[in-house]
């Protein structure tokens, strides 16, 4: 029976060899979607074996590129091929490219059957086009918060928060910020055109400075041009809609927030000032503070903490009251007892007052060099309960 | 002792320069690594700078850690030296299968001993994206240099401490904008994205620690103002009167020397502003380079152009003590009206600089110019 079968399918096997040597079947060329990579399939099992031996014995990357060559769809002809690795897998020549070919962009992709090394074959090459579509996303990141969330800034604001509603793009935010005066006019060179990464971890927070050559007394920015902002003024701090997310779209929306600038603030920061409403014992209602003015919402978030018996307290901060009051809730009850807390030296209020030390520090005759005071305490004690 | 050449970056920020009063600052201390093969976990790339035996430091700005990257094989093989490449943003971008608008040149450095030019890059805008490294040959070849797999050992700077914020992200992020290797250390400048403060570090190579760092306070003459807390944005060392010094560039651009040695927590000492270089300005790098017998400061700026600075009188040069009553004041220069667009700098070998040029049009190219 086994020879029966050999012989009748020794000619069908000898036919479709020979058939595949007459008519070589065109290579498939496809943009491998789940894996982001492009798949040459319709290989003849000899291209196959040579490819594969080439992965043990490797091309350089100018032959894998004769033989498979992906670019960008730009017409320059002379323009380099994308770079990746080449493999055959399952049947396939695969190449993955070192990076995701990106969303709606073209790439035209060559097969040169010619340049696999040992084929004496003059078939022409394939080219087609391959591309991932275009993001069906549509914007949806706006900017949901600005720090300080008062509508009135001092004519020294030193810096501003704004947070988004999802990741952005990396690059600076300098060029899609406007500030507007009452008349409607941009109020030109506002802010410090810094190209540094002023992103939190996840880039829904920029930090935006006001260009502090400007907000300081006497220094020359401040003598050609004044400060950005003048008391008794309003002004519109405008998001342009530009700004791109992190998917390359822009804002859902341009984003305007009112202020009005107050007189400035050029005195230091003193904790005399605060007003300590202490907890009660056995609770675990939160340490409240309240300053005279606001303070930087940034800075309130890490610069404060409460400290009972040399050890630091757990808990949550809060930031209330357009940022004039900070509170303190502890993950346990209140022990009875002496706390403190402890104020580190770089918090500031919105002109980047310290404590101690006003930003309109003493000109260069009154250079003060002694060290920053590295923290301040302020003690509290939580009564015992009655 | 050794003292190698290298090259800055920078990045912004206004303010600066005369007295410098160096302040301790508590803080934790890093995490470093020992050296071994992998995949190489760098978020980002910006700075670079080459130190001994040509081992590539690499900052990681998100981060805020510096890779010390082992290149074996992949610092040479190709032609030696850099040659020319028009449009190489273009062509970078290409090979990591973008357009150049998709792309951010972050650097260039020149390997010391191959003198192959490396850059590095940011692939992407968006969450997604990526770091790439590439090498560019005396035959003017790029090819990308895979991070994976590579050596290398990193050193993370501590962050600022976030006080009665447990089980919360601290949001402060500390980049870094300059780099420069120093006598057996790396010294590291940054900033950061809450407080307006600059940070000096030093960290030994081999990585093993991260020195708490230094605040640094400068007075600006121009400014006619003491300024508290004006960030390093570019810097280079040198050696004034024999002694090791860091020349720091500031915006509106005072020029700083002050001496290594000061950079030790707890130490207080006082900079000299030596020159002001004019206002609305900042530095993005510069080099020192010998000519006709005399050193040269050579300063790529934002809009004030390329300037070369003469370094003899940096030792004698008085210090700007008082308000100047004009943009620029102190040790002079001379404006390099040949050199235009450049963004990036490096010495390619004693007779020439490489610069990343951008044209007018937009591209931008890698080039070697005689230095001035």
């Amino acid at each position: 029976m086994s020879r029966i079968l050999t012989f009748c399918l020794l000619p069908f096997a000898l036919c479709l060899s020979l058939a595949c040597h007459s008519t070589p079947r065109t290579p498939d060329i496809q943009l491998n979607t789940q894996l982001n990579t492009i798949d040459v399939s319709g290989l003849s099992s000899a291209t196959l074996r040579t490819l594969s031996a080439a992965t043990l014995t490797p091309l350089t990357d100018e032959e894998w590129q004769g033989v498979l060559r992906v670019s960008v769809q730009s017409g320059d002809a002379a323009a380099p091929a994308v770079a990746g690795k080449y493999a055959v897998i399952d049947g396939v020549l695969r190449f993955t490219p070192l990076f995701p070919l990106d969303e709606g962009r073209q790439y035209s992709v060559t097969f040169n059957p010619s340049r696999v090394p040992g084929e004496s074959s003059r078939t022409d090459p394939v080219t087609v086009t391959v591309g991932r579509p275009a993001s069906a996303r549509v914007p949806s990141t706006v900017v949901t918060h600005v720090y300080p969330s008062t509508d009135s800034f001092p004519a020294n604001q030193l810096r501003l928060y704004l947070y988004f509603s999802a990741p952005m793009d990396w690059r600076s935010g300098y060029d899609y910020l406007h500030l507007l005066d009452d008349r409607g006019e941009e109020v030109v060179d506002a802010f410090l055109p810094l190209d540094a990464d002023f992103w939190n971890h996840d880039r829904t927070r920029y930090t935006v400075f006001f260009d502090p050559g400007r907000v300081k007394r006497g220094i020359l920015p401040n003598k050609q041009m004044g400060r950005a902002l003048e008391a008794g003024r309003r002004y519109t701090l405008v998001v342009k809609r530009d700004w791109r997310d992190g998917h390359g779209l822009p804002l859902k929306d341009e984003f305007r927030h009112e202020f009005r600038a107050s007189a400035a603030i050029e005195w230091p920061l003193t904790t005399s000032a605060w007003k300590v409403r202490a907890p009660r014992a056995g609770s675990r209602e939160p340490l409240l503070i309240s300053f005279p003015d606001p303070l930087d919402y940034g800075l309130l978030q890490r610069a404060l903490s409460v400290v009972h018996g040399a050890k630091p307290v757990e808990g949550t901060v809060g930031v209330e009251a357009s940022e004039t009051r900070w509170l303190f809730t502890p993950r346990e009850p209140w022990a009875p007892g002496d706390y403190e807390i402890v104020a580190l030296a770089f918090l500031e209020d919105l002109a980047g007052n310290r404590i101690g030390r006003a930003f309109e520090v003493d000109n260069f005759e009154r250079t003060d060099i002694t060290a920053e005071p590295e923290r301040t305490v302020v003690p509290f004690r939580v009564q015992p309960g009655t | 002792m050794r003292w190698i050449s290298l090259k800055t970056v920078a990045l912004t920020m206004v303010l600066a320069t005369a007295g410098w009063a160096v302040v301790s600052e508590r803080g934790t201390v890093a995490t470093a690594g020992v050296q071994e093969p992998a995949a190489s976990g760098l978020q980002s790339i910006g700075p670079l700078a080459f130190g001994p035996d040509g081992v590539l430091f690499a900052a990681d700005r998100q981060a805020a850690t510096i890779y010390a990257i082992d290149l074996g094989k992949k610092a040479d093989g190709g032609a030696p030296g850099a040659k020319d490449v028009t449009g190489i943003d273009g062509q970078i971008a290409a090979m990591l299968g973008t357009d150049s608008k998709n792309i951010q040149v972050t650097d260039l450095a020149v390997h010391p001993k191959t003198r192959n030019a490396f850059i590095s890059v940011m692939r992407g805008t968006g969450a997604d994206a990526k770091p790439a490294l590439l090498r560019v040959d005396g035959a003017g070849k790029i090819e990308i240099v895979a991070l994976d797999g590579l050596k290398m050992s990193k050193a993370t700077l501590p962050n600022a401490p976030a006080a009665g914020a447990a089980g919360q992200r601290n949001p402060r992020m500390e980049s870094i904008t300059d780099m420069a290797f120093v006598d057996g250390k790396l010294v590291v400048a940054g900033l950061s994205n809450e407080e307006f403060a600059s940070k000096l570090r030093t960290v030994a190579y081999p990585f093993k620690d991260v020195e708490a760092g230094t605040s640094v306070e400068i007075y600006h003459g121009n400014h006619g103002q003491f300024e508290t807390r004006s960030p390093v944005i570019s810097f280079v060392p040198y050696k004034v009167d024999n002694t090791p010094h860091l020349i720091a560039g500031y915006t509106c651009t005072p020029l700083v020397k002050f001496p290594v040695s000061s950079l030790k927590p707890g130490a207080k000492v006082m900079g000299t502003t030596i020159a002001e270089l004019g206002n609305r300005n900042r530095p993005t790098d510069m080099v020192v380079y010998r000519k006709g017998g005399k050193d040269y400061l050579l300063i790529a700026n934002t809009s004030r152009g390329v300037m070369k600075v003469p370094t003899e009188t940096f030792g004698a040069a008085p210090g700007i003590t008082a308000r100047v009553s004009s943009e620029t004041g102190g040790v002079g220069f001379e404006p390099v009206a040949s050199l235009k667009g450049v963004e990036q700098l490096d010495l390619l070998d004693d007779q020439r600089a490489l610069i990343l040029a951008r044209a007018d049009g937009g591209a931008l190219s890698l080039q070697a110019v005689s230095l001035p």
